[in-house]
């Protein structure tokens, strides 16, 4: 019989670790007393200290209730990192996202020790999911060392697991953030078997509703190859879901090219690169012959030689941030306060 | 045996057990025999009394069924797959230390189909009771499971008729089933690489190999390995006893959309006989290439076809359904220079209105990839030109 610990703790920290971290000096920036920002042990804020993300170590003891915090307060850690972090424009947002992600990750552990469930949670793991996509499209172009793509990746993808099982468990359903979900969690595992079968197997109002209907579309193009059809629906998204899609797009790159160096192999006649341009919805036609050559593939006068001899397989590129996603960025994520709505609601409009 | 005392059911397990009768000792030890029913059996400390008849590990194996079938009495599967796990291993104790013989195997067929089938009500009783995660009862008694194959498969020893590899094929279709019902078919790889290495392959039971390539030939499909897939399930469907109507009918509902992928569609008589008539709807606009109503058609009967998880399989119809519809304008034209116009028009005709020259043109690029074919597209003049010998490669000939 599994007695569940209750929280107790009142504050988004508790009071020993901020104790701990006072005494060892392990304060991050964003969390200490602003007068004393420039002394040697700076203090501790109260407001804005958040618990960190440790590992449960064995042999540990169990957590203690006074370090553990009750949904209401996890809500409100929620809404702090997002509200109150996440839109800071004086420090490089890597380093924002280090710390919000860390201190989600501690967020969610309470959550695991103490098996909260019940439609707060589940609000708070959309956020989180919101979060963590956000981050994958906002840092696409920053290097590894700075912002680990996989890492975030794993984080996000746990994350849905974890919520569809609490979405699941709901006695009264929230339909709209599930419909989001399902939506996000297919088009950040495009092509997988897995996530499909499950949007199939879910219910008829959460499949039939249009947002999801676009992912499952722009799923069916990507698994038939259908480049010109993919980029089309692809537009249509809703900038997180674009966000969820958008590490898959070099691999609809590369499909597009494979099959027209197959289809169009000529050794005379070329393609025309100002008409692939918009079709891949990549930048410039310089951005297109980039891509071109990457696989071997001719480029003259603005003119693409698909030749099936001379295709060559390449790594995929990193996806970027082209011009189509900043786009859609502006218009939905433009200002401080569009960006918290995007991740603290879904959007400035209702999820459609 | 409904209603001995305990001490007579004991004594007539020992026996068979002394005896080596393992049919009957599986019997005994199965939860599909009337002595479940016993009210005497149904004891929830039956240790004492069973050390009386068996040693370990059977004393073990013993009480542990007993409490079973106490746990099976208050439908408390969790309970009873407990149970059940201890009787498994106790047993397997005692296979392992027969040597050079294999009288026992019936028993271990009995316990493990019991193993699975609670880990399934287990895993059931337990998401009710919102604790555990879907599945994980069953891929613990996968494990188990797994335990007892290697004993089965280890078994270099003997002589053909008393080696325990005899058991393999039956494990590995209790194993296949779990892995199906937990989603995780990967898991099957190195099973069929034993049973392919083994040269007993040809030799189980009928029934046996029935079942083993009905799982290999859905397995296949999974990996869209469909000529495989075909072979597999083809002698599924051939070998199956012409009594079981519902086995085959299984089996039918893999090896169809595997057929019509090959090009071969089904007559609607068969589907008739085996009240499989929603292919039916599906066949003729593949046949027409009626993107249309293919679309309506599956979402029509949507709910069977993801049930039976070929949803995902007839989706892949449709590129033999552009292929078929691109081939009759190939028909109509008579020409081996085909306008791209033409195409799109075929497709807009058929319903799919948002077309556009571009797309059509990658519709023929996939087709041309696939080897399905055998042409180039031509942007300067907008045109397929096509092979002027059989362009359209016959889809019975692909792999």
């Amino acid at each position: 019989m599994h007695n569940n610990v209750v929280g107790t703790c009142e504050f988004m920290c508790p009071t020993t670790e901020i104790q701990m971290r006072e005494r060892e000096n392990l304060l991050h920036t964003f969390e200490v007393l602003e007068s004393r920002e420039k002394m040697k042990r700076p203090r501790a804020d109260r407001s804005k200290a958040v618990k960190e993300f440790t590992r449960s170590a064995a042999g540990r003891s169990d957590p203690r209730p006074s370090d553990l915090r009750p949904t209401s307060v996890l809500v409100k850690t929620v809404d702090y990192l997002l509200e109150r972090i996440v839109p800071k424009q004086d420090v490089k947002w890597h380093k924002i996202y280090d710390f919000v992600a860390d201190r989600l990750r501690s967020v969610r552990q309470d959550i695991v020790i103490q098996r909260l469930a019940g439609p707060e949670i589940c609000l708070v793991f959309i956020k989180c999911i919101r979060f963590y996509l956000y981050a994958a499209y906002r840092l696409c172009e920053v290097p590894v060392s700075l912002f680990d793509p996989h890492l975030n990746g794993r984080q996000a993808i746990e994350c849905m697991k974890a919520s569809l099982l609490h979405f699941s468990s709901l006695e009264v359903p929230l339909l709209a953030e599930l419909q989001e979900l399902e939506s996000l969690y297919l088009l950040f595992n495009l092509g997988s078997l897995d996530a499909l079968m499950h949007v199939y197997e879910s219910s008829a109002d959460v499949r039939s509703c249009a947002r999801v209907q676009l992912a499952l579309a722009v799923n069916e193009t990507y698994l038939a190859g259908n480049y010109v059809r993919f980029f089309r629906l692809v537009k249509k998204l809703h900038f997180l879901d674009l966000c969820a899609v958008h590490r898959h797009i070099p691999q609809m790159h590369n499909l597009a090219l494979n099959r027209m160096s197959v289809a169009y192999n000529s050794k005379i006649h070329g393609y025309p690169m100002e008409h692939l341009r918009p079709l891949l919805m990549l930048d410039s036609t310089d951005k297109v012959a980039e891509l071109c050559m990457r696989h071997n593939l001719l480029v003259k006068e603005g003119q693409i030689y698909f030749l099936k001899a001379a295709w060559k397989e390449s790594g995929l590129a990193n996806p970027v941030k082209w011009i189509f996603c900043q786009e859609k960025d502006r218009k939905t994520a433009q200002t401080s306060m569009q960006l918290v709505q995007l991740l603290l609601i879904g959007g400035s409009t209702a999820v459609s | 045996m409904a209603h001995g005392t305990l001490a007579d059911y004991l004594s007539e397990l020992q026996a068979v057990i002394e005896t080596k009768e393992g049919l009957l000792a599986a019997e005994l030890l199965s939860f599909k025999h009337p002595h479940i029913v016993n009210p005497r059996l149904k004891i929830a400390n039956p240790e004492t009394q069973v050390e009386r008849y068996f040693d370990p590990p059977y004393d073990e194996m013993v009480a542990a069924h007993i409490r079973a079938v106490w746990s099976i009495s208050n439908h408390d599967f969790i309970e009873a797959y407990g149970c059940q796990t201890i009787v498994v291993q106790s047993f397997c104790k005692a296979l392992q230390s027969q040597k050079d013989e294999n009288w026992s195997l019936p028993m271990l067929f009995a316990l493990c189909l019991d193993l699975r089938l609670f880990a399934n009500s287990a895993d059931i009783q337990l998401t009710k009771k919102g604790r555990g995660k879907p599945g994980e009862t069953l891929e613990k008694a996968a494990d188990i499971l797994m335990g007892a194959f290697r004993i089965c498969a280890s078994d270099n020893r003997a002589q053909s008729a008393d080696s325990k590899k005899w058991g393999m094929l039956n494990l590995i279709n209790q194993l296949f089933k779990i892995y199906f019902k937990i989603n995780k078919l990967h898991l099957c790889k190195p099973l069929i690489r034993a049973v392919d290495n083994s040269n007993f392959k040809e030799h189980f039971s009928l029934s046996q190999q029935v079942t083993y390539k009905y799982y290999v030939g859905r397995k296949a499909m999974f990996d869209s390995d469909f000529k495989g897939a075909d072979d597999y399930l083809s002698y599924a469907f051939q070998h199956c006893h012409i009594m079981s109507r519902r086995n085959k009918r299984m089996i039918l509902i893999y090896l169809t959309p595997v057929k019509m992928l090959l090009g071969y569609m089904p007559s609607v008589s068969l589907l008739q006989k085996y009240d499989l008539l929603q292919f039916a709807d599906i066949v003729s606009p593949v046949r027409q290439g009626n993107l249309l109503q293919l679309n309506e058609a599956l979402i029509k009967h949507e709910a069977f076809f993801i049930k039976c998880g070929i949803y995902l399989i007839l989706e892949k119809l449709k590129i033999i359904t552009y292929r078929n519809l691109f081939k009759k304008v190939y028909l109509i034209l008579k020409t081996h220079q085909l306008s791209v116009d033409a195409f799109t028009s075929a497709l807009r005709i058929m319903g799919v209105d948002d077309i556009d020259n571009d797309e059509a043109q990658c519709l023929i690029a996939n087709l041309i990839y696939e080897g399905k074919i055998k042409g180039y597209i031509s942007y300067q003049h907008q045109k397929l030109v096509v092979s002027k010998q059989m362009p359209f490669v016959p889809l019975t000939s692909l792999k």
